[in-house]
């Protein structure tokens, strides 16, 4: 099988890379929260495709506001691993240089980014830019008042904004379905005058035509959607968590199976013609964060 | 200033004038300058303070908001991180609480957080305290739910001839300030407005008075009050020196303690409540910083540790001048 330009695994490459140095560094914070080197780590396992279909086509000068679950995020906007691992270990609230990855420090108070990036994004329209903003939050922050404030004010002054609300299953324990009444949160669009949609996150190639979509709705003038990424979040909300006391091994292994990295890497199973460069990814990323584990610890004066 | 000097002028400007004149000139001197708020635009604000701004710079400058303040300070700070200075109106003191966790949380940590103490080039203008007779929560004085977020800076105004320079200051500042506007002294008193304002450091306590038997310690609201108290005493042969803190937060240790050490008998009035309040921190620095110059306690004078009353009772609830003279004549007799 040849890789047409209408093919959507054209440019996979970086798609692939990105999500496996996401889970990668996942795997690697757990292993070292573990052994007492970092303090505390929030698992982003199973959210790759939602956070990395959002922001892979975005351009230097857009900008990206995260919550506190986007590692894989980080790592595709230039944050070197070693700075992220800083984080976790709490040796500073923001170790990147936020302005040149356009990556803003992570947000402790769950929601209040969101109008941080309806600000930034109102800011670049009023001086006439074409860049876009990406804001992350989940289902639990769709219940704050600010979420709410803020996506109105969005509306109104027609912020090139995408909202990523990543509905991963949970609020800390509180699943969903007792966070709202409502079948879908995307549905609140409509309540402010915006565009929204709704997709299945755990598929990288459907997440990132849709929030492809809002962006070019968002550089147009057409301002900000609402996009809601149905996903699932495999680990516990941080390493202090015990999922085990509110979800069963029954759900996680249905979610297992729509894991979203061996998900795309089942699709480019397919192809024998990628097999050897997909290896070759697999390869590359396990070194780069070997390196950095080393830089890492010997900072730490650990290696 | 002296209570005299201020009133003697009919046709000078007030206090809201030279606060409209501030923003007026931040917005032409700045084109990053951005007046955000509820109602500023075509009504020019529930006080008039923005009045005519908006006709004069458009709507994307001189912005109406949605009636919403947490989504307008934290929307200020997107804006103030991609490259604007916001000036933000909140329409009273009592509305502020839907933004304390934007302030607080980021408004008041970011600059640290990001390692940038210009960072947050943003002012929070509020109209505060008491005696005018409105209703619930049109009367509160919040100063100290900011002043005790570390980083971020306090100032209040208190007269006519040195809003505007003020405001500027804080407007021209690369850090956050929360800006204090007593609302009673809005258009209580005129002066003959300059052309050109000397500019104030925002951090230091101005001294309204001078005399050496006695420091009276105030700021925002309670300033007129306090001059009243000092023409008393000085009528009963009494010289009391008048301090105006301006920066609440943090305060001008020193000149408090210089001012305090010369006559060593200091009472300190406020509109708030007494509980963990501006005041009560100037009572600690002296008691901790100035204790060997004090002749005796300090005398603090607050409103009572309740709720602002109904219109009709605030009198009895705040501090008045017969409070104070009181109090200045058992510190000095």
């Amino acid at each position: 099988m040849t890789i047409t330009d209408a093919d959507p695994l054209t440019d996979w490459e970086p798609m692939f890379r990105a999500l496996v140095r996401g889970r990668r560094f996942d795997e690697l914070a757990l292993k070292l929260q573990r052994q007492g080197v970092i303090d505390s780590y929030g698992e982003a396992r199973g959210q790759e495709a939602a956070q990395i279909g959002a922001v892979i086509d975005l351009e230097d000068d857009d900008m990206v506001f995260p919550s506190y679950r986007q590692p894989a995020v980080a790592l595709e906007r230039g944050v070197p691993t070693v700075e992220l691992l800083r984080f976790y270990a709490g040796g500073d609230f923001c170790p990147w240089d936020w302005r040149e990855h356009r990556f803003a420090p992570y947000c402790i108070p769950v929601g209040s980014q969101v109008a941080h990036a309806v600000g930034w994004a109102w800011a670049s329209r009023l001086r006439g830019e074409s860049a876009a903003t990406v804001v992350f939050f989940g289902d639990g922050a769709a219940s704050q008042g600010e979420v709410h404030e803020a996506m109105n004010y969005a509306g109104v002054f027609r912020a090139p904004v995408v909202f990523m609300l990543e509905n991963n299953g949970f609020a800390i324990s509180l699943p969903t379905s007792q966070q709202t009444r409502a079948e879908a949160l995307y549905h609140r669009a409509a309540g402010y005058g915006i565009a929204g949609a709704r997709v299945d996150g755990n598929d990288v190639l459907a997440v990132r035509e849709v929030v492809r979509d809002a962006l070019v709705r968002a550089r147009a003038g057409h301002g900000p959607t609402l996009v809601e990424a149905v996903t699932y979040r495999m680990g516990g909300h941080t390493t202090s968590d015990d999922p085990r006391r509110y979800r069963s091994e029954a759900d996680l292994s249905e979610w297992a199976e729509r894991d979203p990295v061996a998900r795309f890497r089942s699709e480019l199973e397919r192809r024998p013609d990628v097999q050897e460069r997909s290896g070759e990814i697999e390869r590359d990323v396990e070194a780069e964060l070997d390196r950095a584990t080393d830089e890492f610890l010997e900072e730490r004066g650990m290696a | 200033m002296t209570t005299q000097a201020a009133t003697r002028s009919r046709t000078g400007s007030t206090m809201a004038d030279g606060i409209q004149r501030a923003l007026d000139q931040a917005l032409h001197e700045d084109p990053r300058a951005l007046v955000m708020g509820e109602d500023v635009g075509r009504l020019g604000g529930v006080f008039r303070i923005t009045a005519g701004l908006y006709d004069k710079y458009g709507a994307d400058r001189v912005i109406d908001s949605p009636l919403a303040e947490a989504g307008l300070v934290g929307t200020g700070i997107g804006l103030a991180l991609n490259g604007f200075r916001p000036i933000i109106e909140i329409q009273f003191d009592g509305f502020i609480f839907p933004a304390l966790n934007q302030i607080c949380t980021h408004v008041a940590r970011m600059p640290l957080r990001m390692h940038d103490r210009a960072l947050l080039p943003m002012t929070i203008r509020l109209p505060t305290g008491g005696r005018i007779r409105a209703s619930e929560l049109h009367s509160e004085s919040p100063e100290t739910y900011f002043a005790h977020s570390p980083d971020l800076r306090v100032v209040s105004a208190s007269t006519p001839d040195t809003a505007r320079a003020l405001l500027l200051a804080a407007i021209r500042s690369d850090e956050p300030f929360v800006f204090l506007e007593p609302k009673r002294l809005y258009r209580r008193y005129r002066v003959e407005p300059e052309d050109e304002v000397a500019e104030v450091d925002p951090g230091r306590a101005r001294l309204l008075r001078d005399g050496g038997d006695a420091l009276l310690v105030v700021y925002g609201p309670m300033v007129d009050i306090a001059l009243q108290a000092a023409d008393t005493m000085a009528d009963e042969g009494v010289q009391v020196a008048v301090l105006d803190l301006v920066s609440l937060a943090p305060i001008d240790t020193r000149t408090l303690l210089e001012q305090a050490a010369r006559s060593g008998r200091v009472v300190v009035a406020a509109e708030s409540i007494r509980r963990c309040s501006i005041s009560s921190e100037v009572v600690s620095l002296l008691a901790v910083e100035g204790f060997g110059s004090l002749k005796c306690a300090p005398r603090l004078l607050t409103s009572p540790n309740r709720p602002y009353p109904p219109a009709h009772e605030e009198d009895e609830h705040l501090p008045s001048v017969q409070d104070i003279t009181n109090a200045l004549r058992e510190v000095t007799a």
